[in-house]
């Protein structure tokens, strides 16, 4: 009972109950969750911390199944959380466009044409060259940024709007997260942000507590 | 999501895992002088000393027995690699279960596949000694790729089962790694199977003695025992039946025990 209180006077985390069936207090990330998006829509998920907005993108990409009822999705999802997974450390930046090509379903052929458009756009030149452990952290995010924002994505989630490098370059980024965005069929965007939300989306919805409180 | 689904979409990403388990075993040994042949250093110091011991105390001359040796011990390697890493497979690619979601058979397949380019990388060490032992005999390849689809699906299917329950439970991946330990000097690895006698079948209750046969016999110059085919076929249709209707309770949680 001390518990629910809390939760009820300072918004964070799931619900938290007695699981009966094994004697020990479990959360329920996600309860009575119901929204369909079709092509053109924009989904903006807001929330405080612990709603179950990150739950909710990864429930929809399909690494959560949903305990009771059902997930339809068509088309091919990218989660842009999962953007800096994968970068193999001792291998140079070039081979790590194809081994995050590989990763998002791109055979070395197919990911070839996205090469110079990524060298161009990271602006890191030469240093493709080397290994990316001779990475600044800021490089190493212009590269994962650049080579997930240059191959095509139907449905795109996003957990916060990315921000990338510094201010020359976050600016550049800003425009083509944007263009990315706006080719894409869906957008599912979790953030804090409620003017993010309304430039980018036409549809909302607020969470607490892993259920949904208003939608619009 | 269930098991054949699983198992279709990790084949169309073929060219995934292979490069992946390729890059593991490249990467580990890259800024390494004397790279990949660090794998055998190891095991060539134990065969040097074991070697002239063992032939002693079982009283086989050195001839016969080093070529035997040498071989069973690197295959071995392969196996017991293979089971150590199977209960992480999941705990090691947790980053990629919840925010990729790529399907299980490609994780399960890159654990595979790495394992099987350091074993072909041991064939370097092992075929020249086989061949100057004069145990190499070319009618023993016949149903030598036979045997690798063996050691492949019941090692996939081991995984999925094993890597499922490993990552809920975080004290498989040392269970196995004592298991393994204690299987060294159970399998016939070091001695023979003949060395028995009359009680040589004991051999045939152990799974991993089957499946080092399948890696170790075509460089020894025999094919291996019918009944370690049987015991095999058997194995990997019981995993493959084991994984499919456990999917659901198992493979499909898993994105939440990590």
């Amino acid at each position: 009972m001390l518990m629910t209180s809390l939760i009820s006077k300072y918004l964070v985390g799931g619900r938290i109950h007695q699981d009966k069936k094994h004697h020990a207090p479990a959360v329920t990330a996600l309860e009575n969750i119901s929204f369909s998006l079709r092509e053109g829509d924009r989904l903006a998920v807001r929330g405080h911390n612990g709603a179950g907005k990150t739950t909710l993108l990864r429930t929809i990409l399909g690494s959560y199944l949903p305990t009771s009822g059902k997930r339809t999705v068509h088309g091919q999802i990218i989660s842009m959380v999962g953007m800096n997974l994968g970068f193999d450390n001792e291998a140079s930046g070039y081979e790590n466009i194809f081994i995050r090509g590989a990763i998002m379903g791109f055979q070395r052929r197919q990911m070839q044409g996205y090469v110079d458009d990524i060298r161009e756009f990271s602006e890191l030149g030469d240093y493709l060259n080397f290994p990316v452990r001779t990475y600044s952290s800021g490089m190493m995010m212009r590269l994962a940024f650049s080579i997930a924002t240059t191959v095509p994505a139907e449905i795109i989630l996003l957990d916060e709007w990315l921000s990338v490098g510094d201010a020359a370059f976050s600016e550049k980024a800003d425009e083509r997260l944007q263009s990315f965005v706006a080719k894409a069929k869906i957008l599912v965007l979790a953030t804090h942000n409620p003017k993010l939300a309304e430039k980018v989306c036409n549809k909302s919805i607020e969470m607490e507590s892993g259920r949904i409180i208003s939608q619009s | 999501m269930d098991l054949l689904k699983d198992l279709k979409l990790g084949a169309e990403r073929y060219y995934l895992w292979l490069y992946l388990g390729w890059r593991d075993v490249y990467r580990r040994y890259l800024r390494s002088f004397l790279g990949p042949s660090w794998l055998f250093i190891n095991s060539l110091v134990l065969v040097s000393v074991m070697g002239p011991l063992y032939s002693f105390l079982f009283k086989i001359p050195m001839e016969n027995y080093l070529g035997y040796m040498i071989t069973s011990v690197l295959t071995w390697q392969t196996v017991a690699q293979i089971f150590n890493d199977i209960p992480s497979v999941y705990i090691n690619n947790s980053g990629f279960i919840t925010d990729v979601n790529l399907p299980f058979s490609v994780y399960h397949m890159q654990m595979l596949w790495r394992n099987l380019v350091i074993y072909g990388n041991s064939l370097i060490i092992i075929l020249p000694v086989t061949f100057f032992s004069h145990l190499l005999n070319l009618q023993s390849f016949l149903l030598f790729p036979v045997n690798l689809l063996l050691v492949v699906l019941n090692g996939l299917f081991a995984s999925y089962l094993i890597a499922g329950i490993g990552t809920r439970f975080r004290d498989i991946a040392p269970i196995m790694a004592s298991i393994i330990q204690i299987a060294f000097f159970a399998t016939p690895i070091i001695w023979k199977k003949e060395m028995l006698g009359p009680h040589y079948y004991l051999t045939y209750f152990n799974p991993f003695f089957h499946m080092l046969e399948m890696l170790r016999a075509p460089f020894l110059g025999y094919v291996p025992d019918a009944i370690s085919y049987i015991v095999l076929s058997v194995t990997a249709l019981i995993g493959f039946l084991l994984t499919f209707v456990s999917y659901r309770r198992i493979q499909t949680r898993v994105a939440y025990w990590l």
